[in-house]
């Protein structure tokens, strides 16, 4: 007997069937899952501002050196940069991330961001996550609002993980939050548990703010139980890092493999803002990163074909390093994208040069939109036609060829 | 910052789905009303002290918290947790430089722990949801560094010695403080390389908002004048240090203001006393004070009204909070702010009455608010934890808040942390009593008709509502029911 069943029996008994709103039996998400076209999208954000010129170093550029006298990377020698087209190379930490790069599956963009000018921490969030510059009033997030233009999906359609929702996904589309499927249950060794779970959601009926959110919490835990996507252990010897942004990877990972109907996953990383010491600090957080991506892919497998990742941060940081061995905020930043339709191996950068001149306000400016790298992987990756629903006020179209069609 | 004048308007839209409050339940009385925002929860003994002094007594008594008698709370903190009373000195000398792990970690675990004891069973409330506002205004993240051992002090000196006076005052403290001065890396600013994260903070955060009318040069100008405003650690000592050789001399301008050359920590002083008065602090303090008492996106109108009452008393905290606790918006906001984790975990406690043992119940407390994204002080950014109900409800956080009451009330008494459910409903014996006399007692309002009514279906199943429980189900029925309650959405709200 299925918990909605029970629940069911319950209000009977109770006498309540027909004042309380019963709960719909779990839709059956799965095998509309499968109809459903289009990559899962996951989007990592890195909180804090990323230093995109320490981690996609333009090593060739002298410029860099002399603006970064000794928060660099050195060209050569220990802890020198991985080589990738001659102009641009890896941190060394990210070396998990070289099969990747090495199959083509995954791309890098530099010198982009969000043309909004602020460097501060939380308006950057912002701008990024809602993605409408032009549109200030507008309160949801591009995801959400991509969400809504594909209509209706399963409960799992859109999955924030973490303490809260990002703001990339809220909006009006619903969407689910979730720390951890462990803890997405009710655990409580009562005999009644049906009963007081159906008590419980029938309590927040008609509540102005919180009816939708505990249906929806009851509803995804009777998916959870059916499909258990715990059971689906990391494959192909991948091996994610023991920590939180690692597990949520992980947990993307199942939910995949569970075919509950994830479409679009956001993840978050944080401890960028690098004003000090920053060559210690930023070496083990993009180990983490790096060996998160790829655990993903080595997990995922054949499945890494309909799954696109794209990662972003706030802002880059100045372009001269500052004297506590660490960047202020800047502008300019690097962002990564990985699939199986992205047509990877090489970076993407109309690149800006770092000479004094070249330099917004002392920052590497931004020569691409991170707009268009969203709209190319959601119009060949999702199929979405609405792009200018869901980035209202972005006039650019240029698209890089960053993703394969066909998603 | 263009796009900036906008964002607030931005924030109401992206939060104002919600009303403003929540209709289907009836609402509390002024007395629960107030204590619901005024403390991390009512109790039954502070809530019948409330309702015979009388709101505004009552308020009187909560903004002279010295008048308070917290002795015997101060005493058992002071024997049990030797390490607040330290300086940075001892503490660095003593416990960060120790060999052993455990004591390296004693000055955090302990400040965590006298700050839940002191949200629990301080009778001072009112000054204790100052201190958490202000832990989060001037946020230092506790586990960053240096930071779990400066924080101490920082939270006894700066926060604590404050939290209730002159907002000048804790500016000041705050811009002086060690915690602060290696957190946002002011420590390493200095005349040849500025390091502009505490400078950018101070404005965005700090004082002006986000929207308050400053400039990037005002951010590189600002940072120029905090040159030099460091750490002393000369003999080990980490206390703050003017020093001139790190300091930018040269002639500055800082909204408008022209500062001259050669002055030295003048510099940085003259720009705190600029900011502290500013107008555009008062509205920024204003809208974030009532952000935390009344309502999540407060109207502009009440906004101005407050920030005058701040601009009138010299940047009077006390002054502030009183007047928009005894406005007409507050006493019109119930069930608009909607409790954070740790809100939602003391108050639940506090209202069952639940008793401690040992320290076991700080662990418990500090594991359930690890997990739910709060524990205290401990927020990853400058801004700290943020206040509205946008971020904090979705699906896992009433998930974790049910889990939370759940494991409260099967608790037994050997357990460090458990509620003595006999004492919560007293005399009652039937499923009719039960319901009636733990919603009384856990929500201290009336349940709607249709929340009696499923619970009394639960607590009777199936059977009369009249029939007398044998003792085994008495005990059983109260504790779920008891979880029921506080799981609910009547709890939710503060």
């Amino acid at each position: 007997m299925g918990m909605n069943d029970a629940r069911r029996d319950f209000l009977k008994l109770a006498g309540l069937a027909a004042a309380a709103p019963l709960l719909p039996l779990p839709r059956l998400a799965f095998a509309q899952a499968s109809a459903t076209a289009g990559d899962v999208l996951v989007v990592v954000f890195q909180r804090g501002g990323m230093d995109g010129l320490n981690v996609l170093v333009p090593f060739a550029e002298d410029d860099y050196y002399r603006l970064r006298p000794t928060v660099s990377i050195p060209r050569s020698g220990s802890g020198a940069v991985i080589d990738l087209d001659g102009r641009f190379g890896l941190h060394p930490a990210l070396a998990p991330l070289q099969p990747a790069f090495a199959a083509g599956e995954l791309a890098l963009v530099h010198a982009t961001g969000a043309p909004s000018g602020s460097r501060s921490h939380f308006s950057g969030m912002d701008i990024m996550e809602r993605a409408a510059l032009e549109q200030p009033n507008l309160a949801s997030g591009w995801l959400n609002r991509h969400l809504q233009s594909r209509g209706g999906g399963s409960d799992f359609q859109g999955v924030g993980l973490g303490h809260s929702v990002q703001r990339s996904l809220g909006g009006a589309a619903p969407v689910l939050g979730m720390a951890a499927f462990e803890e997405f249950a009710l655990q409580t060794r009562s005999a009644r548990a049906d009963a007081m779970a159906a008590t419980l959601d029938a309590l927040y009926a008609g509540t102005a703010t919180m009816d939708a959110v505990a249906h929806t919490a009851f509803r995804a835990m009777d998916q959870l139980q059916h499909a258990d996507p715990a059971q689906f252990a990391a494959a192909n010897g991948a091996d994610y890092p023991a920590t939180t942004f690692g597990r949520q990877l992980q947990q993307v990972a199942q939910l995949i493999k569970a075919d509950v109907g994830l479409e679009a996953a956001a993840v978050d990383i944080g401890g960028w803002d690098h004003h000090n010491d920053e060559l210690r600090l930023l070496a083990p957080l993009l180990d983490e990163f790096a060996r998160g991506l790829a655990a993903l892919r080595t997990d995922l497998g054949p499945l890494m074909s309909k799954v696109c990742l794209v990662s972003m941060s706030e802002f880059g940081r100045r372009a001269y390093e500052n004297a506590s061995g660490g960047t202020d905020h800047g502008t300019g930043n690097c962002l990564f994208v990985l699939g199986g339709g992205v047509a990877g191996g090489r970076v993407y950068a109309d690149w800006p040069g770092l000479r004094d001149a070249d330099l917004v306000r002392g920052d590497l400016a931004i020569t691409t939109d991170y707009r268009s790298v969203l709209a190319e992987m959601l119009r060949k990756r999702r199929g979405e036609t609405a792009l200018a629903q869901v980035f209202p006020g972005f006039a650019g179209t240029m698209e890089l060829g960053i993703f394969r069609a066909g998603g | 910052m263009q796009a900036q004048p906008a964002r607030r308007q931005l924030l109401a839209a992206l939060f104002a789905a919600p009303p403003a409050a929540d209709a289907a339940l009836p609402p509390p009385d002024s007395a629960l009303l107030l204590l619901n925002r005024s403390s991390f929860g009512a109790t039954a003994a502070e809530l019948a002290r409330a309702r015979s002094l009388g709101v505004s007594a009552y308020l009187a008594e909560q903004l002279a918290p010295q008048q308070l008698d917290d002795s015997l709370l101060d005493a058992r903190l002071a024997q049990s947790l030797p390490t607040l009373a330290l300086s940075n000195a001892q503490l660095i000398a003593d416990y960060a430089h120790s060999d052993d792990a455990p004591r390296r970690r004693q000055p955090l675990i302990e400040l965590q722990a006298a700050t839940l004891s002191r949200q629990l069973f301080s009778r001072r409330q009112l000054f204790e949801v100052l201190v958490e506002f202000w832990s989060n205004h001037f946020n230092v993240t506790h586990s960053d560094g240096p930071a779990r051992y400066y924080k101490t002090v920082d939270d006894r000196e700066v926060i604590r010695a404050h939290a209730l006076g002159r907002f000048a005052d804790l500016l000041r403290a705050s811009a002086q403080s060690p915690a602060m001065l290696a957190y946002l890396d002011n420590a390493s600013n200095v005349v040849d390389g500025p390091n502009e994260n505490y400078a950018r903070e101070l404005l965005e955060l700090h004082t002006l908002g986000v929207d308050g009318g400053y400039s990037e040069s005002d951010v590189a100008e600002v940072a120029r004048c905090f040159t030099g405003w460091s750490i002393d650690r000369r003999a080990g000592q980490h206390v703050f240090r003017f020093v001139a050789a790190r300091h930018d001399f040269g002639a500055k301008q800082v909204l408008g203001r022209q500062l001259p050359a050669g002055q030295g920590i003048e510099d940085g002083l003259a720009v705190l006393d600029l900011l502290a008065t500013h107008p555009s602090t008062a509205r920024h303090i204003a809208r974030k004070l009532l952000c935390r008492f009344v309502e999540d996106f407060p109207a502009e109108s009440l906004v101005q009204r407050i920030a005058a009452v701040f601009t009138a008393s010299g940047g009077d905290i006390r002054a502030t909070v009183q007047a928009l606790l005894e406005s007409a918006e507050f006493r019109a906001s119930a069930d608009a702010k909607f409790k954070r984790p740790a809100e939602f975990a003391l108050s639940s406690l506090r209202s069952a009455g639940a008793r401690v043992q040992g320290e076991h119940w700080l662990r418990i407390v500090a594991d359930a608010l690890a997990q739910q994204g709060q524990t205290p002080l401990n927020w990853p950014a400058p801004n700290g934890y943020p206040d509205v109900q946008a971020y904090w409800l979705n699906t896992a956080a009433l998930l974790q808040r049910w889990n939370f009451v759940l494991a409260l009330f099967q608790r037994g008494s050997g357990s460090g942390l458990y509620v003595d459910i006999a004492a919560l409903y007293g005399s009652a014996r039937t499923p009719a009593q039960l319901v009636d006399a733990l919603a009384l007692r856990l929500l201290q309002r009336p349940l709607a008709a249709a929340a009696r009514e499923l619970l009394l279906a639960y607590a009777a199943q199936g059977a009369a509502p009249e029939r007398v429980f044998t003792p085994a189900s008495l005990d059983t029925t109260a504790r779920e029911l008891a979880a029921l309650l506080l799981a609910s959405p009547y709890h939710h709200y503060r």
